[in-house]
């Protein structure tokens, strides 16, 4: 039967391929998608990556550094400088703002640090941090896609600041970092000595319990949580927000795929109708119809499957190189998830073929 | 022509569903997301087209409200409402943050304002009232039904406990619920006089973009004045700009996919009628005769696979907010008009293959079989 099943795919080379085709493109849709989905959720705890914090302190009720506005008191820091068992406050001020730069909109995270303290960029890849409140450090990409380049002027909500450096790893599709002078970010926000965000790294050997406990009691109207729940909690949030787009977009890709496989199988079935009423006068049961058809119906999913991957990687790698905001991650856990939806569409699409010829006449093929 | 490749088309049911199926679901991969952030788009700009405001007045640089900070001073809302061709200056005090009741949370838009402005607070009551007193709030009827809670209950706001007195509808989108509190609350919760935007009303007869023009000139160190219209067009911008080549990656794909699945079509139906088309040539059809004959099943095929896929978008938009709360589907013309130059694209690419096929075939060889 698996001999038949090869005989009846390749005898049109040009429709198999096709099939093959229109498979592959189905299936790298959805390996594109959720790379599109991985790379978003690295690109976005980028910041709480390489800043150095064991826990981070926020406005009360924030449990996210991009999903809320978070103002602490000016007397914030100097009260978790003040707490046993701190080593290091690293204050910043940030929010998202709207740059139009040449007519379009362009979002940006703003990040107003202190660059004696910390927080700010953690690689350049050219120039040098800000030293004053008229001084900006964009990132490569935004710099790039915008034709900016170093001593070139950026506005900020009617402020212009000289582009001193450009750094690395601090974009996204959704938003750049850019980074100013706390002060600055102070000034354009009309925040005065205010912060949005402590970063807290404790000293070496220290009684972490005992010392969030103590913040705790410093900072009573205060959020104060692990920096590993802040990034759970921005990834959940963009899983929010993605979710929707994306699993449409992978419902629709995945029925495309089952349809292009139904039409190829069921049209092969049909050409072969004279045959199959042969094998069933001779003796051959519906299963083993049924597993021809479905053969045929894996062989072309699983080839359309390995050519999906294959497009995708190269699909990911053409448009990293044209978009460089974008990062496309392929991980093999989403590869195992496409091998699967491969399988069960290949399944799916033997459905109809296979109802066809488990309800063949073999005495009324050979009537027609 | 066209009835002859509508014969061919139609002859077996199975196959045609299974065409015209593939090509809407291709077709659809070009609308569905292009109509989700459309809606998205929509609902972002709900609370600004549905305010009732005629010029919305902002910190200096900023025209957008999401994603974006903007606080500007009493003095400045007092020095527009004395602007000349306003009628009223509505402050609200407007930020991001998580709404939570139960032990859940829901992410939300929180908008300040004073019940005794004629602006700023919901236009849609769907439950109990707009007129706040302190400590009351207005949550979005679907989130509100999502975390089981009516009026009377309560929620936890900027750390503070709220009692929700009134529920609205048609401001939220997938992303962001709206909730509303007294300016006041806000404002004592904030530690701040300062506020986010003013919303103007326009007396009659005042043009709002001359208006708006007048109030950025006199302070426009400080603020920044729109009309509603530019408001809402920049607001509608952020997506778009942020999306366009998300969009256009979607449209090469569900392009490729549709030229894939219509060219397979087309080019086992020719195979399935090699016969017919010999006897056509045999007795005297021209090559571009039958091209036109596949031409024309190209055209029916795609005809009824976009109108399928605008049909599967229209129940999308229907069922997708069943199941997922504020999700709002679009269809633009200019989206139709996209996937109409696509369909036009497939069917003279995907043709090529069958007419490659026609002119190949000898007549004789086809009786021979």
């Amino acid at each position: 039967m698996t001999y038949l099943a090869f005989r009846n795919l390749f005898q049109q080379k040009f429709r198999l391929a096709l099939s093959i085709g229109g498979v592959a493109l189905a299936m790298m849709l959805v390996v594109l998608l959720n790379g599109f989905q991985s790379g978003i959720f690295q690109q976005v705890t980028a910041y709480l990556d390489h800043t150095p914090a064991d826990v981070v302190v926020a406005q009360e009720d924030v449990t996210t550094m991009l999903g809320s506005t978070s103002l602490l008191p000016a007397s914030a820091a100097d009260l978790a400088r003040s707490v046993p068992g701190i080593e290091q406050v690293i204050p910043v001020v940030s929010r998202f703002i709207i740059l139009d730069i040449h007519e379009k909109k362009v979002v940006a995270y703003l990040v107003g640090y202190e660059p004696k303290v910390g927080g700010g960029p953690w690689a350049l890849k050219a120039g040098r941090p800000p030293q004053d409140d008229r001084e900006v450090v964009v990132d490569w990409v935004m710099a790039e896609t915008h034709n900016f380049g170093l001593g070139d002027t950026l506005e900020i909500l009617e402020e212009d600041f000289t582009i001193v450096g450009l750094s690395e790893g601090t974009n996204s599709w959704m938003a750049s970092f850019i980074f100013i002078e706390k002060r600055a970010a102070e000034r354009l926000l009309l925040t005065p000595e205010a912060t949005s965000f402590l970063f807290l790294t404790f000293e070496p050997g220290t009684d972490a319990t005992a010392v969030e406990a103590r913040l705790r009691r410093r900072l009573r109207e205060a959020e104060i949580l692990p920096v590993a729940v802040i990034k759970q909690n921005d990834v959940a949030l963009l899983v929010k927000v993605f979710a929707t787009p994306l699993r449409l977009m992978v419902a629709i890709a995945f029925a495309v795929g089952t349809a292009i496989l139904g039409m190829i199988i069921y049209t092969a079935t049909v050409e072969r109708i004279r045959e199959y009423g042969v094998l069933k006068a001779v003796g051959a049961k519906n299963r083993h119809l049924y597993g021809l058809v479905t053969q045929q119906g894996l062989v072309i999913a699983m080839a359309g499957v390995i050519l999906g991957i294959g497009l995708a990687w190269l699909a990911g790698q053409g448009i990293m190189r044209a978009f460089p905001k974008f990062l496309v991650i392929l991980e093999p856990g989403s590869m195992l998830t496409a091998a699967s939806a491969g399988l069960v569409m290949g399944l799916l699409a033997a459905l109809l073929p296979a109802r066809y010829v488990g309800g063949l006449d073999p005495a009324r093929v050979f009537r027609k | 022509m066209f009835y002859l490749a509508w014969r061919n088309l139609a002859q077996s049911r199975t196959q045609l569903s299974l065409g015209v199926g593939g090509v809407a679901l291709a077709l659809l991969l070009m609308l569905a997301l292009d109509a989700l952030l459309t809606g998205t788009g929509e609902n972002l700009v709900a609370y600004i087209t549905q305010s009732g405001a005629d010029v919305f007045v902002a910190q200096e640089g900023v025209k957008n409200m999401h994603m974006a900070a903007s606080a500007i001073t009493p003095r400045d809302v007092s020095l527009a409402s004395h602007a000349d061709g306003v009628a009223s200056a509505s402050p609200i005090l407007y930020m991001a943050g998580p709404v939570k009741a139960g032990g859940a949370e829901v992410l939300s838009y929180i908008v300040g304002f004073d019940p005794g402005e004629p602006l700023g607070g919901p236009r849609q009551v769907v439950a109990g009232t707009a007129a706040l007193r302190e400590d009351e709030a207005m949550v979005d009827g679907v989130v509100a039904r999502g975390l089981g809670l009516g009026l009377g209950d309560q929620v936890e706001i900027l750390g503070e406990t709220f009692t929700i007195a009134g529920l609205t509808e048609g401001l939220s989108n997938i992303i962001n619920s709206v909730t509303f509190i007294r300016l006041q609350d806000f404002q004592r919760l904030s530690g701040s006089e300062a506020v986010s935007y003013a919303l103007l009303k326009v007396k009659p007869g005042y043009d709002p973009g001359i208006v708006a023009a007048a109030i950025t000139a006199r302070n426009g160190d400080d603020v920044n004045a729109l009309t509603r219209p530019d408001f809402a067009r920049e607001e509608r911008q952020i997506i778009q700009d942020m999306s366009v080549e998300v969009i256009n990656i979607m449209n090469l794909a569900g392009l490729l996919i549709g030229l894939a699945v219509t060219a397979l079509t087309l080019y086992t139906s020719t195979l399935h009628k090699r016969q017919e088309y010999g006897v056509l040539k045999a007795i005297g059809a021209k090559n571009w005769q039958l091209y036109m004959v596949v031409v024309a099943q190209a055209f029916l095929s795609l005809s009824l696979g976009a109108g399928l896929a605008i049909g599967l978008v229209w129940l999308l938009g229907l069922v997708l907010p069943l199941a997922i709360p504020n999700a709002a589907l679009v269809l633009t013309g200019q989206a139709v008009i996209r996937v109409g130059l696509a369909a036009l694209l497939i069917g003279v690419i995907a043709a090529l293959a069958p007419a490659w096929q026609m002119a190949r075939l000898d007549p004789a060889s086809v009786f021979r079989g």
